[in-house]
């Protein structure tokens, strides 16, 4: 039970990283792989936070959302200047900088990371269980959901659409297209660092790997899998890709090659759809990368 | 002082390794436009197949280079046939291509893991190293052979591109498909040439490499195609000798940081360097203006 | 200058432009001005710099030397946005819809000044804010009907014929306000039919009070539509009048120059 629990809170989180991607990717045409990197700031500023200070939920969530964000335009501003290829390499940059920073501070705790992090705090009250935490994750994938849809159905999710298609068009009508990449950023990072967040929560122990350049490329993978510009086929591919590893560890093979097999599937997810199926499981269209 | 001289020295000889990666993974930006990520993952495989010609089949080192180099060169031209080329048909992004890439990386990395396992294993040609001594400076023999190595592939590649028909023709292939057709030979066959190449070519830089560090293991393949990445972008894209150049400023710099910078640091030092090229000088130090908008 | 455009306010001015790239000088110490309220024709060969020269209005390139003014203000330098707001609307040769969206959508994403278009407000939302959804997706459609479009509200931009993009890129155009209206090759490929329904449309805008300034090949709809022709030859100007003299001269340049328009 406490497994299914788990696995639950955890398709939960990487839904909600998978969705505040796809607002980038997939809607606006800019492919970031420093998502991992945002995360992982949002879950080291809460592990920090409830260890030295205080474990409120909401506070900490919070200030993990701040923190992505701030961080998040450290990247936004001087990346989206550069144009294609050369904006994928800048936050692949960026990716591996963060991840050495999570790796090497002293107050990070290097490779073994944090643990012993409190249980989060609502309103004065401890959450302990594996349920209440699950809930939790569960409550910030629909609030990611229901915003991002209302965002993308709105005339600014048109806008959004609008750069990926021409740029140049967007901003012949008068349009800032740098206001429209920046805002949908943020609004991208406040997301990807609240699951931080109740990453941290869920697990009470971070270490660095877990917001390593292949974690981003797994996020990126769940949004080409379910479908570029699709929140549901964000969410569908976060339940299959986590269930499917998930499932192999009930079948006979050893634990010594189960995660390489997890990763060949991933990769060979990742190859399969970029070659035979771009419009994802239920994306929009196919050739929403440019 | 001769502290620092080592460090430089040491520079020289990691900037060779970079610049022999980078080499291949530029020629085959050259040709095709894709960052070609998976090229870590021919690295990683073809430094396996040397290994096991060259130990357990006890074949000894010429058959070990040649088995990398073939293994490497098949693989390359493979990832070409079965991804780039039928995408680029299909009319898709460079992008695209690029992510499919990371992919191939992944699966060639843990295929590695599954075939040979997740510990190191050791790769030596048997006898100790000769140490030198020159001035202040202890090499090796093998350190040596890098940069020898580097050095002559990076003239030779530079004279391939500045002077002979099919270097030129492949220089024109990544601006203008049709400019090459004028050598009369078909684009697709011009790139599954650079492919066999450029991947030839890291077959062989994986012995070399695995030989000096004297251990091979699965994930070596990951962090070097991130470095060449860098040396690629220092130099200046789609220029071949430039990206070697890159290479060798990248393990300058970084050697001579871990002189004043703790040496954890490298790789943030590194995608430093990267991110301030791209953003002040996105056509490298040696290339032709291109990048932002 | 004609007596009768004499009078007019010059809603664009260019003073001295210069442009190169590399070794190329693609514009070079271009002076013109456009009176407001008229057709006005840039023409000249390939590679004359017409195209250049509205990249350099519009900001999307910056030029080496030599100021741009609009209603007598400099607009030299400001990025492509911000020169949009002023009052400057584009056409582009190569059309440049949003491919993957609707007709409707392209029509509405040029629409200016919607506060939807801010995350934060969308995300508040609000009456205010429906009612101007309504009334965007209205106008839209009142464009789309407009230029015969109607039925293909929802049909994606790629998915329609040349003909119907030529049309939704210039409803996008106007869509966007512009009071100058920079049309790049607005008939190319269009049949005879379309040509005269877009010169019917042109000097109907004109009516309305707009200015437009033409980049176009045909000879025929330039002489029957411009009020003044600049004529351009490898970044120069090299004449300027109405239709009559400029007729005369480019058969003369025709002759003895081998230029051709």
């Amino acid at each position: 039970m406490d497994y299914v629990v788990y696995v639950a809170n955890l398709i939960a989180i990487y839904a909600t990283l998978a969705m505040s991607l796809n607002l980038l990717v997939g809607y606006t045409g800019l492919i970031s792989i420093t998502q991992a990197g945002v995360y992982g700031i949002g879950a080291y500023i809460t592990a920090l936070l409830a260890l030295n200070f205080t474990p409120d939920l909401l506070l900490t969530t919070l200030l993990a959302a701040v923190g992505a964000v701030a961080v998040s335009l450290v990247v936004a501003v001087p990346a989206l200047r550069l144009r294609n290829e050369y904006f994928l390499i800048a936050t692949l940059g960026f990716q591996n900088i963060l991840f050495s920073v999570f790796m090497n501070l002293g107050i990070t705790g290097g490779p073994n990371g944090l643990y012993g992090i409190p249980h989060p705090l609502l309103f004065g009250m401890e959450i302990r269980s594996g349920v209440g935490k699950m809930a939790l994750s569960i409550g910030l994938a629909l609030i990611c959901y229901a915003l991002a849809r209302r965002v993308t159905r709105s005339p600014v999710g048109r806008l959004l659409r609008a750069v990926r298609e021409d740029e140049t068009a967007v901003s012949s009508l008068g349009k800032s297209v740098f206001r429209i990449k920046f805002s949908i950023f943020v609004f991208s990072a406040v997301f990807a660092g609240a699951a931080g967040a109740l990453y941290t929560y869920s697990l009470t122990a971070i270490d660095p790997v877990a917001f390593s350049l292949d974690e981003s490329i797994s996020i990126i993978t769940l949004v080409i899998v379910g479908g570029t510009g699709s929140l549901n086929g964000s969410v569908l591919a976060a339940i299959l890709l986590i269930l499917l590893p998930e499932a192999m560890k009930f079948l006979p093979i050893a634990d010594t090659v189960a995660p390489q097999l997890r990763q060949i599937f991933y990769g060979l997810l990742l190859v399969g759809f970029a070659r035979f199926r771009r419009q994802g499981l239920i994306g929009e269209y196919q050739d929403v990368l440019k | 002082m001769s502290v620092l001289a080592q460090f430089v020295f040491n520079g020289v000889v990691a900037g060779s390794v970079y610049a022999l990666i980078a080499l291949g993974f530029a020629l085959i930006f050259t040709a095709s436009r894709v960052f070609h990520f998976a090229h870590g993952g021919v690295y990683t495989l073809s430094a396996f197949a040397g290994y096991t010609v060259m130990i357990p089949l006890g074949l000894g080192l010429w058959p070990g280079f040649i088995a990398a180099a073939l293994a490497a060169a098949v693989l390359g031209v493979g990832i070409n046939a079965l991804l780039y080329e039928p995408m680029k048909a299909g009319g898709v992004s460079p992008f695209v291509a690029m992510i499919a890439s990371f992919g191939v990386l992944i699966i060639f990395t843990n295929l590695a893991a599954l075939g040979w396992g997740s510990n190191p294993i050791v790769l030596s040609a048997g006898g100790s190293a000769h140490i030198y001594h020159v001035g202040p400076i202890f090499t090796t023999d093998t350190q040596l052979r890098i940069i020898g190595s580097a050095i002559v592939l990076a003239v030779l590649l530079w004279v391939f591109f500045r002077f002979m028909r099919l270097g030129i023709a492949i220089r024109a292939l990544g601006n203008d498909s049709e400019l090459a057709e004028v050598v009369g030979m078909p684009s697709r066959l011009l790139r599954h040439i650079s492919f066999a190449v450029g991947s030839g070519l890291v077959g062989i830089s994986a012995m070399l490499i695995g030989l000096n560090v004297g251990i091979i293991d699965f994930n070596m393949g990951f962090d070097i195609i991130l470095m060449a990445t860098v040396a690629m972008i220092i130099g200046g894209l789609g220029n071949v000798g430039a990206a070697g150049a890159g290479g060798f400023v990248l393990g300058l710099i970084q050697n001579v940081a871990i002189w004043k910078i703790e040496s954890k640091w490298q790789m943030a030092i590194s995608f430093g360097i990267l991110v301030i090229m791209l953003l002040f000088r996105p056509s490298g130090l040696f290339g032709a203006r291109e990048g932002t908008t | 200058m004609n007596p009768e455009l004499r009078g007019r306010e010059a809603i664009l001015e260019l003073q001295a432009l210069s442009k190169h790239f590399g070794g190329l000088l693609a514009v070079n110490d271009l002076s013109f001005s456009v009176p407001a309220g008229t057709i006005t024709s840039l023409i000249g060969g390939n590679g004359a710099g017409k195209t250049t020269v509205f990249n350099l209005i519009t900001g999307n390139l910056a030029p080496d030397a030599g100021r741009i003014l609009f209603h007598g203000q400099s607009i030299t330098g400001l990025p492509p946005h911000k020169v949009a707001r002023v009052g400057v609307a584009r056409s582009f040769q190569e059309l440049r819809l949003f491919n993957r969206l609707s007709a409707l959508d392209n029509i509405a994403a040029a629409l200016p000044q919607q506060r939807g278009e801010s995350i934060v407000a969308s995300l508040l939302g609000g009456a205010r804010l429906r009612e101007e959804a309504r009334r965007t997706e209205a106008e839209s459609r009142d464009v789309l009907e407009e230029l015969t479009l109607g039925g293909q509200a929802d049909t994606l931009a790629e998915q329609l014929s040349y003909g119907q993009q030529k049309l939704l890129a210039l409803g996008r155009l106007l869509a966007a306000e512009g009071k100058l209206l920079l049309l790049d090759e607005p008939t190319s490929g269009l049949s005879p039919a379309m040509v005269d329904d877009f010169c019917r449309r042109a000097r109907q805008l004109v009516q309305q009070g707009k200015t437009i300034l033409l980049i176009e090949h045909n000879v025929e709809i330039v002489m029957s539509l411009s009020d003044w022709i600049i004529v351009m030859h490898q970044g120069e100007k090299i004449a300027e009048g109405v239709p009559e003299e400029v007729r005369h001269n480019v058969s003369v340049m025709h002759t003895y120059l081998g230029i051709t328009s």
